[in-house]
């Protein structure tokens, strides 16, 4: 509430990786399904958890 | 010694273990605050494991193997889902749930939206908490199937005859013994079985899919067979259907989108969020979350992989011909399959309790929210004076006995599949909780009117939907399509009557009660409208899965910006007031808002001056 930009930029980059794993799995193989999603939750937790967490743990 | 002797000693055991926990811990409750949040003490790896715990239930236990086995591939479509929900989670609601209710006093998620949506009235608390209560009763009874479940597969792998009246005494069982030990808990003790309880799972997923994956040529060896479409090896249709390998173009994005959609149940499922605000310190919160996340995206794989593998078994035929057939009557006992099949009984029995490990921890935190719902929320919010802290933790053990029984008889007499029954509450409470909490954060403008109608139309979209669903309405025979009118109507209706009521009690205004109830109902009815169309254009024979989430959640949230946008906001003051509740600080900073109340006794006095009571003590 108190930072609604970084809230919607840490919704929109889930959005963004959801979308990009539903286009492999559209579009390639299953093992380009399989080992491509597991790759992209891997990285988009690390970049999402570290913007969210920035500034939030200073108490 | 026969194995089914050996495999139920050794799961008996198991219960001995979490039961002597339970015991111990019984002595840290000292009053509600212990019981239904641990203080606010709790640390951050217990906090992960028990927010991973709770949340994965005998839907992950059997349910999953089940889905995998079925659906192949496709299994891991929900696992992406809630990957990112559970992400979603961590980075918006965590540390700003545990900061504002920390500071307004709040114990229970009635209670927070409460405070930050400043209802004077009450109604909100008290929709909110009739919805835990109904949702996760239901809930409960699921786990108590998924333990029965368990049992009984024993009982057949040894040569028994699985009946219903064994299947029902096994239910019996397990519910009786997990109600026992949630009695004895309090938050303590769930949150630190439901740690041993979750490392427990992931030890007994990773022995029986390595010991599976060895004996059929490694991890990913039978995942080209399992998605080649008609495959000779693996084309066994009379379980289930392929879900999305024997369905094309919008009906295919149908059913992945409600695979995906499973997730937005995360931000609504309070046994997960009051995880939250029971963590110690905020600064814990980013090594709780890479925990959770890790332990997510193992287990859910692991889970998955169980049911593969099973498939696989079976196809190749290398399952014994009494867990072969088990197998064939119901999908769900796969994991118990793969078990018997590979592993030594003494193992088995280890490894066994592993999903009922998953099913306690989930049901003992589901049973501890719903009696925090009714003591805390229903009763003493309700009441106008202070009561006894040691009277109301020993009601809160009763209120767990009464529910526990109410979640037995629920699995005894409604549905026996722990998949889809699961997939029912998490909806609503996905929809209409989940709604409400996501925007708590978001959007300050939300009103107390606007959570109302976002409660209302998420929980009546997904009871309508699901009773469609299952052709309990709406349907003339075997058509789905011959009551599609009504199948419109009914929501947009059900909403208006429901927000007439409820926003002349929020705004006491006849002018804006009548108009956000009339554009909620209207604007939703469309969306609704244009979702059941879809379903009869897309799909006219009801053939695929159309999950009830899917459309219940966001026609709850656009129900909660249109009844928003008509109502009044609380007053300026009180509003800059919430949302500085919300902002992080150090303690003493110019910045840092003062805690509302140290103790139980100034939460109460503050929340009932809040609210315009004068407190007597009784």
């Amino acid at each position: 509430m108190y930072n609604v930009r970084k809230d919607l930029t840490v919704l929109g980059l889930i959005a963004l990786f959801i979308f990009l794993i539903v286009l492999i799995a559209l579009t390639g193989s299953s093992t380009a399904f399989w080992y491509g999603q597991v790759v992209l939750q891997l990285v988009m937790a690390g970049i999402v958890l570290s913007i969210a967490f920035r500034g939030e743990v200073d108490e | 010694m026969k194995s089914d002797v050996v495999i139920m000693t050794t799961l008996g055991l198991y219960f001995i273990i979490v039961l002597i926990i339970g015991f111990i811990f019984e002595k840290s409750v000292k009053n509600v605050a212990d019981y239904i949040l641990g203080g606010r003490r709790v640390g951050p790896y217990v906090i992960a494991f028990s927010e991973r715990a709770s949340e994965m239930s005998g839907w992950v236990g059997l349910g999953l193997p089940s889905e995998g086995f079925a659906s192949g591939l496709n299994a891991t479509w929900n696992t992406i889902g809630c990957f990112y929900a559970d992400l979603m989670n961590w980075s918006v609601l965590s540390t700003k749930m545990r900061r504002f209710t920390e500071r307004v006093g709040a114990l229970t998620i009635p209670e927070y939206y409460e405070y930050r949506l400043a209802d004077k009235t009450g109604l909100i608390r008290i929709v909110s908490a009739l919805i835990i209560i109904l949702f996760l009763t239901g809930y409960v009874g699921a786990q108590a199937t998924a333990a029965g479940k368990v049992f009984s597969s024993v009982m057949e792998a040894s040569g028994r005859q699985l009946t219903k009246n064994l299947l029902d005494t096994w239910i019996v069982i397990g519910a009786l013994i997990m109600i026992i030990y949630t009695m004895l808990g309090g938050f303590f003790a769930v949150a630190w079985t439901d740690f041993i309880q979750g490392l427990w799972a992931v030890l007994g997923f990773l022995i029986v899919v390595v010991v599976a994956a060895s004996k059929l040529g490694g991890p990913l060896a039978g995942l080209s067979q399992l998605h080649i479409k008609g495959n000779p090896a693996v084309t066994y249709t009379s379980i289930h259907n392929f879900w999305g390998y024997e369905y094309t173009g919008a009906l295919l994005i149908v059913i992945i989108l409600s695979y995906i959609a499973i997730g937005f149940g995360w931000p609504g499922n309070p046994h997960i969020t009051v995880r939250y605000m029971a963590i110690k310190s905020n600064r814990d919160m980013p090594k709780s979350a890479f925990v959770a996340l890790a332990l997510l995206l193992g287990v859910y794989y692991m889970a998955i992989s169980v049911g593969w593998y099973t498939r696989l078994s079976l196809a190749h035929g290398m399952l014994r011909p009494d867990l072969a057939q088990l197998v064939q009557k119901d999908a769900e006992y796969s994991f118990m399959a793969l078990t018997l099949n590979y592993t030594h009984p003494v193992l088995a029995g280890f490894i066994l309790a592993a999903p009922v490990a998953l099913m306690m921890s989930t049901a003992d935190s589901q049973l501890l929210v719903a009696t925090s719902a009714i003591i805390e929320d229903l009763y003493r919010r309700s009441v106008k004076r202070e009561i006894d802290e040691a009277f109301l933790v020993k009601l809160g053990r009763i209120v767990t006995f009464i529910l526990g029984i109410f979640a037995l008889l629920w699995a005894l007499f409604f549905e026996k599949s722990v998949y889809y029954f699961v997939l029912f509450s998490w909806g609503g409470l996905g929809a209409a909780l989940g709604s409400v909490t996501l925007l708590s954060v978001l959007w300050k403008r939300m009103t107390s009117t606007g959570a109302f109608a976002g409660l209302v139309t998420g929980a009546t979209a997904v009871i309508i939907w699901k009773s469609y669903s299952k052709g309990w309405i709406f349907w003339q025979g075997k058509n789905p399509n011959a009551h599609l009118g009504a199948l419109a109507l009914s929501v947009p209706l059900i909403v208006f009557i429901v927000m007439l009521f409820g926003a002349y009690i929020l705004e006491k205004d006849t002018r804006k009660t009548i108009a956000s109830s009339l554009a909620t109902s209207i604007i939703t009815g469309i969306i609704w409208a244009a979702w059941v169309y879809a379903r009869y254009k897309i799909d006219p024979n009801f053939s695929g899965w159309w999950y009830e989430l899917l459309i219940s959640f966001p026609l709850a949230i656009i129900a909660i910006i249109v009844a928003s946008w008509l109502t009044t906001p609380p007053p300026g003051d009180e509003l800059q007031r919430i949302i500085e509740a919300f902002k992080p600080g150090k303690p003493g900073g110019a910045s840092t808002p003062k805690p509302i109340a140290a103790t139980e006794a100034e939460v109460v006095k503050a929340f009932l001056a809040w609210k315009g009571h004068t407190p007597t003590t009784s």
